[in-house]
Parts: structure tokens; C-alpha cells; sequence
């Protein structure tokens, strides 16, 4: 598998060659190959790159990695490449209507109609053969229309809550 | 430490000039047809794909394959002399490459042509494909998009046994050897082309371009009446949620190929046999040199030594019966490390080399050596001191025990391949993992003046039997036309066009396209030779 790195807003893929300690970088479609080699020190490497052998400093902390080369220190973060074309992907905050996943009642309802809600609030709770659901905003929206009140019962399917995205309301406000 | 071939080739001899130029010449052409298949599509295709959003085939291809790995890419040319043209390169992309690490083969429709749809020729290619993914344990990544089956020709695709039916038959019996296959839905699969994903361990398709269908919207309106937009009738929704009939909905071509990778990143490495291998070493002498040795007429004779010193490692070779039936050169060598015995025609095939061949083909089966044949061969000799002699026999016996042969065998037509001698050199019928052909290449049942003169013989002696004598001119009717389609019909291109081999390669790469061949198919443990009863 390839990795993602952003480095100062510029995204790199990085390839690890087939059977060997060397990595082919491929930066904006063109392919390097490179090596790092830790030495005895703690977070020294030597870094071998295009015929050139420079020692770097890295501290990693989760997806983040601070490297210290050449006396500057730069920041480079791990991305997983596939959930950042799922993010590019995902529809942007647009209208969606969520649905029941069940048969089941509504135990309670937390927002209103018209408010603002921020991607992953829960909007209602159901209950359905002794289990509470949670139902959540999928994305930044506004809530157009609650279906149900608490108490009510429904069936599979049954539409439960209308979102809007804030733009679109906005827009039609004025 | 073992001997290496001392080339006689003189590079400086104006003969080695004339054949190079020639060799380069063929080359060019050869690499010409190769871009202008892969590449070359009128505008308003172009703008029909960039119209649904969707990225060329080789682009998908691209985005699939790790960055800075090699594609071995399967009958480039295929469909050349066909249909006009039309059918650039089947309209089905397949070779292998390596996706996350694991070597598998690539099958992706290409919609830039008539919307992806199959000609029977593009059947034949898929078929092939997954014959390949069988015998080497090759896991397969396809790249759905595809119109169905072209209903003009469907007469020729359809009900025989290598047909579309074909296709999924594959699909099931790679399943079945625990070989794992993942579809990814760009495009429409309709009819057939449904069982694709279907039948796929994994499936992928994409929102709004993807469709899985038993039938399209126009035959449900035309069957049942029904009246069902696509989407609604076989949408990456209705698939992944309610069906079942696709695992992941992706919202764009880049968030399905990422999710693809990751998929296969989880699939097993196969186990690879316990081949003998060696550090690779590249030849001693210039893959490049093989232009100059390789000659610019078919009648002239050369010496395959000189062709096995440019593919194999270090050029060392150790030749097996260096003085018994020289007409054929048997050895063993190394290509990328792997150990191979090779076995290359140097003329007609007499009594004596056709039993070398059978014998050497038993030494490789109790060795576990895997076989290459290099093709340069006009057929076993004729004639009534031979036929005395039983070269009928002889000859079965290189046939025989190529056929029982069980290590894995590759085939490269370097030169000519004429008549029974295409068989004792595994030619298509006897099951080579891979044939790959060079430019110069010529194949058929006999050469063309062969043929031209044989059947002028035919219509000589008959008109002679009713005391008629043929004139000059009527020889000559005769003969033209049948020089003229033997010639086309036994052109290296016309041959690839049928998928009578696995692509023509361009010579200097026959090292490297061996080299993937060898390590692919070390997936596929080799069972005990057994031959048939030997006429001796």
C-alpha cells in the first residue's frame, strides 16, 4: 500500500519498493528512490536520496511526523489515501433525508426544526427490540423537518428527519 | 561457475548494418501500431468519456498499478486485422501488474471503443486472460465498463466453448482454486457482463456511472413493459444496499481504484515453488544486438546461440548434446535468476534433433526445469530417405513428451514457424503459459511460395491428366493469389490479431517479459510427468 504525506499544503505518495529496504517516492508522477537508515542515536537517520547523504532528526507522534533537516523543522502528516478521495467525494453538507433502519418508537427527539447541526450530532434516539439507536447528522446541515414526535411508532423505511444543506437555506431565507 | 556463449557475431560487418536497420525499421513499426492501438481515438470518443466523467482506460490502469512497477501487457495488437480496424486492441486492456505488492492480472474494458461492447475477438481475449490467471494462480482485478456483447457478430461470440459463456466459467473455477478476484464498476454490466462483479469475491462499483443489470432498461421496456431508469434498475445503491450484488459504493473513479488497492492489499501472497534460483546478472552481450542478428530475409539462416547469449544472465550457457542433432540447440541457463532449459532451432528438425528435443523435455520434467522454446523452425524434414527412416515417429516423440510435459513452458516465436514444427516447439495447441512474438515473426501451415507452388503442382498435373499443358500466365493466376493471403495471413500481425500468441514484444524486452512470466507461474505447484506410449 501507498501512503499520502502533506507536507506545507503539497501532497506526496510514497511507495515502498518491492522486496528491499528502499523506498520509491513518487512526487508529482515523477519516481525517486531513497533510504533511511537509523543509526545509533535515538530519531537520527541517515537519508539517502538521489546520490546525496544527509542525517535527519524525526519525532513522531501518531499520523505526524517532525523531521529536523538541513536546520529547518518541517511538519509531515500521514494521510490515508482513500479517505481523503472519500472526503473529496462526500457530498458537502446537501440535503438528505435519513430513514428508520427498523421498525421501532421514538424515545426522545434532541433538536428542532431550523437548527443548525454539526456532523456526527445525534438528532433522535429509537428504540427497536430492546436496543437504542442513535440517529446523527451524516454531515453539516439544517434540520428542515422533524417527521416524528417522541412516542410516535413507525415502520422500516419510515422517514424520520429532512436535512437541508445551511447554504441552500440561507439562500432561500433571502 | 558456468561457460559463457562466445558470440561470432561481427557488429561491425556490413551485413550485421544491414540486418540492424532492417530489425529497426520493423521495430519502429511495431511500436508505431502498438501506440496508435493503446492511444489513437477520434475526438468525439474523448469527449464522450470526459462528457460521463470518466477517466481513459489507461489512465484507470495507471492509477491502479504501484507507481514505478512494470505492466506486461497481453496482445496489445489483438483484433488488428479485424472488423475494419475498429477494434483497437480488442477493446479489452489485460496484462499483469502489481497492485499493493501482489502480482495480479489486470482486465479492463476499454469504453473509448463502441462503448466497451465485446467483439468476439475481445471474448477471446478475456477468455485468455483469465486461462492465464488459471494456470499461473494469478489473482484478477477487473475494470467493468462495457456496452454487452456487439449484437452484429453476437453469432460469433456466444454458444461455442471458448465463448463469452467462457468468460465466467473461468471466474467460477479461479474461485473454486481459492484465487481471489475483485471487480470494479465504472460502467454499465449488462446481461453476461452482470456475472462479472457477480462472480468476483469483491466488488466495487461506482455512484451514478456504475449499473449491474440481467437486463438493461431498453429490453426491461421491450420484455416486460416496465419503464426503469438505470440507476433505479442497477445503481451502486440498489447494489450495496438491497442486493448484495456489490460490496462498496465509491463516489468517484480515484475513490474506487484507492479502495481496490486497499482490498487487495488484504489478499494472500501465494505460495511460490521452491525454484532454484540465482542472483540475476544482465547478459554479457547487448540485448540491443539482437537487431543485427536477426535477418532481414526469412530464408537466411542463424545461429540461436547468439539469440540466447542477449536474454540470458551472464550469457552462460551449458548446452546439452553440443554435437548430437546440432539442428536443434538445447541448455540450460538463467533468466532473472531463474533456472530455465532452453531449446532453439538451428534448421529443420531431423531424426536425430527431434529425439534430443524429446530427451531434453524428459530431462527438464525430472528436473523441474521450466522449458523455453525459441521458434525459428521451417518443419521436420521431408523426403523418402526420412519418411524411411521414420521421422513420422521421431517426430511423435517430440510431440509426445512436449504435450506430457508438466513444468511450466514459454514460448518465443523469434523467426519463422512453419508446419509440424510449430507443435514439437509448443505452439498454441500444446498449453505454453505465455508466447510472445517478435516483429519479424512469420507463422503458417507452410511458407508462402510453398504453398503458391504446391498448389500450382495440384493444377498442373490435372490439367496435364486431360492432355491440357497451363501457360505461363495461368501458372502465375494461380499462384499470385495464394502467394498474396499466405503472406498476409502469416504476418506476425495478422497472428496477433487472432491471439494466436500473447502479444508481439519488441526483442530487447523478451528478457524482461520472461522474467515476469518465470516468477508467475512458481504460483502453480508441478504434478509428476507422465507420457504417452512412445512409438519407438
Amino acid at each position: 500500500m501507498g501512503y499520502d504525506f502533506e507536507l506545507q499544503d503539497r501532497m506526496s505518495v510514497v511507495h515502498p519498493a518491492h522486496g528491499k529496504k528502499n523506498f520509491t517516492l513518487a512526487i508529482d508522477g515523477r519516481l525517486f528512490d531513497a533510504r533511511l537508515v537509523p543509526t545509533q542515536n535515538d530519531g537520527e537517520f541517515v537519508l539517502e536520496f538521489e546520490g546525496n547523504r544527509e542525517t535527519v532528526f524525526v519525532a513522531t507522534r501518531g499520523d505526524v511526523h517532525f523531521v529536523h533537516f538541513r536546520g529547518r523543522a518541517h511538519r509531515v502528516e500521514a494521510i490515508n489515501a482513500l479517505e481523503r478521495a472519500q472526503r473529496a467525494a462526500a457530498p458537502s453538507g446537501g440535503a438528505e433525508t435519513l430513514c428508520a433502519p427498523m421498525p421501532g418508537v421514538v424515545v426522545e427527539v434532541l433538536v428542532e426544526e431550523g437548527d443548525e447541526v454539526e456532523a456526527g450530532q445525534r438528532l433522535m434516539t429509537l428504540e427497536s427490540m430492546k436496543l437504542q439507536t442513535p440517529i446523527v447528522a451524516p454531515h453539516d446541515a439544517r434540520v428542515a423537518e422533524l417527521c416524528l414526535q417522541a412516542g410516535s411508532s413507525f415502520d422500516q423505511g419510515a422517514v424520520l428527519v429532512r436535512l437541508e444543506a445551511r447554504d441552500e437555506a440561507e439562500g432561500e431565507a433571502e | 561457475m558456468m561457460r559463457r556463449i562466445e558470440s561470432r557475431v561481427d557488429i561491425h560487418s556490413p551485413e550485421f548494418r544491414r540486418y540492424e536497420e532492417k530489425n529497426l525499421e520493423r521495430v519502429a513499426e511495431f511500436h508505431r501500431r502498438q501506440e496508435e492501438a493503446r492511444f489513437d481515438r477520434p475526438q468525439r470518443d474523448h469527449d464522450r468519456l470526459a462528457h460521463h466523467g470518466k477517466a481513459f482506460v489507461r489512465d484507470r490502469i495507471q492509477s491502479l498499478l504501484d507507481p514505478g512497477t512494470p505492466f506486461l501487457e497481453f496482445s496489445s495488437l489483438a483484433a488488428n486485422s479485424e472488423y475494419g480496424g475498429d477494434a483497437k486492441g480488442a477493446s479489452v486492456v489485460t496484462g499483469i501488474g502489481i497492485v499493493s505488492g501482489h502480482e495480479v492480472i489486470v482486465r479492463a474494458d476499454d469504453p473509448s471503443i463502441k462503448g466497451g461492447a465485446w467483439y468476439p475477438l475481445t471474448v477471446k481475449k478475456n477468455v485468455r486472460c483469465l486461462d492465464i490467471a488459471i494456470e499461473n494462480r494469478l489473482p484478477v482485478v477487473h475494470m467493468c465498463d462495457s456496452a454487452g456483447g456487439f449484437l452484429p457478430l453476437q453469432s460469433e461470440l456466444f454458444a461455442d466453448k471458448v465463448s463469452a459463456g467462457r468468460i465466467f466459467r473461468n471466474q467460477a473455477i479461479l474461485s473454486k482454486m481459492g484465487v481471489q478476484q475483485l471487480s470494479l464498476v465504472f460502467g454499465h454490466c449488462t446481461a453476461g457482463g452482470a456475472y462479472i462483479p457477480a462472480l468476483s469475491d469483491y466488488a466495487v462499483i461506482l455512484r451514478g456511472n456504475g449499473g449491474i443489470f440481467l437486463g438493461g432498461p431498453p429490453l426491461v421496456k421491450a420484455a416486460t413493459g416496465e419503464i426503469v431508469d438505470a440507476d433505479t434498475l442497477g445503481g451502486a445503491d440498489v447494489h450495496t444496499r438491497i442486493s448484495g450484488v456489490a460490496d462498496y459504493a465509491a463516489n468517484s473513479e480515484a475513490e474506487a481504484i484507492l479502495l481496490g488497492r486497499e482490498i487487495v492489499s488484504f489478499w494472500k501472497h501465494p505460495e511460490k515453488l521452491r525454484a532454484d534460483h540465482k542472483p540475476p546478472e544482465p547478459p554479457y552481450y547487448d540485448p540491443k544486438e539482437l537487431y543485427g542478428i536477426i535477418p532481414d530475409d526469412i530464408k537466411i539462416q542463424f545461429d540461436m546461440r547468439e539469440v540466447i547469449a542477449r536474454i540470458v544472465d551472464g550469457s552462460y550457457f551449458h548446452e546439452y548434446q553440443p554435437d548430437y542433432g546440432t539442428t536443434l540447440v538445447c541448455g540450460y541457463a538463467h533468466i532473472w535468476g531463474h533456472k530455465v532449459g532452453l531449446i532453439g532451432n538451428n534448421g529443420v528438425l531431423f531424426n536425430d534433433s527431434s529425439l534430443k528435443g524429446a530427451h531434453f523435455i524428459e530431462l527438464c520434467n525430472q528436473n523441474r526445469t521450466p522449458l523455453v522454446f525459441l521458434q525459428n523452425i521451417t518443419g521436420f524434414m521431408i523426403g523418402k530417405d526420412y519418411e524411411a527412416r521414420g521421422i513420422c515417429k521421431d517426430g511423435a516423440k517430440f510431440i509426445m513428451t512436449q504435450a506430457g510435459s508438466v513444468v511450466p513452458k514459454f514460448t518465443i516465436m523469434v523467426n519463422g514457424s512453419f508446419g509440424a514444427g510449430n507443435y514439437g516447439m509448443c505452439g498454441r495447441a500444446y498449453d505454453a503459459r505465455f508466447i510472445f512474438s517478435w516483429p519479424n515473426h512469420q507463422i503458417g501451415i507452410m511458407g508462402a511460395e510453398q504453398a503458391a507452388n504446391t498448389l500450382a503442382e495440384v493444377k498442373i498435373r490435372q490439367a496435364e491428366r486431360v492432355g491440357e499443358t497451363l501457360t505461363e500466365q495461368e501458372i502465375e493466376a494461380i499462384r499470385s493469389p495464394v502467394l498474396e493471403s499466405f503472406e498476409r495471413e502469416s504476418s506476425a500481425y495478422y497472428a496477433t490479431s487472432q491471439i494466436w500468441d500473447d502479444g508481439i514484444i519488441d526483442p530487447v524486452d523478451t528478457r524482461n517479459a520472461l522474467g515476469i512470466a518465470l516468477r508467475v507461474a512458481e504460483n502453480t505447484p508441478i504434478e509428476e510427468p507422465r507420457y504417452g506410449v512412445m512409438r519407438l
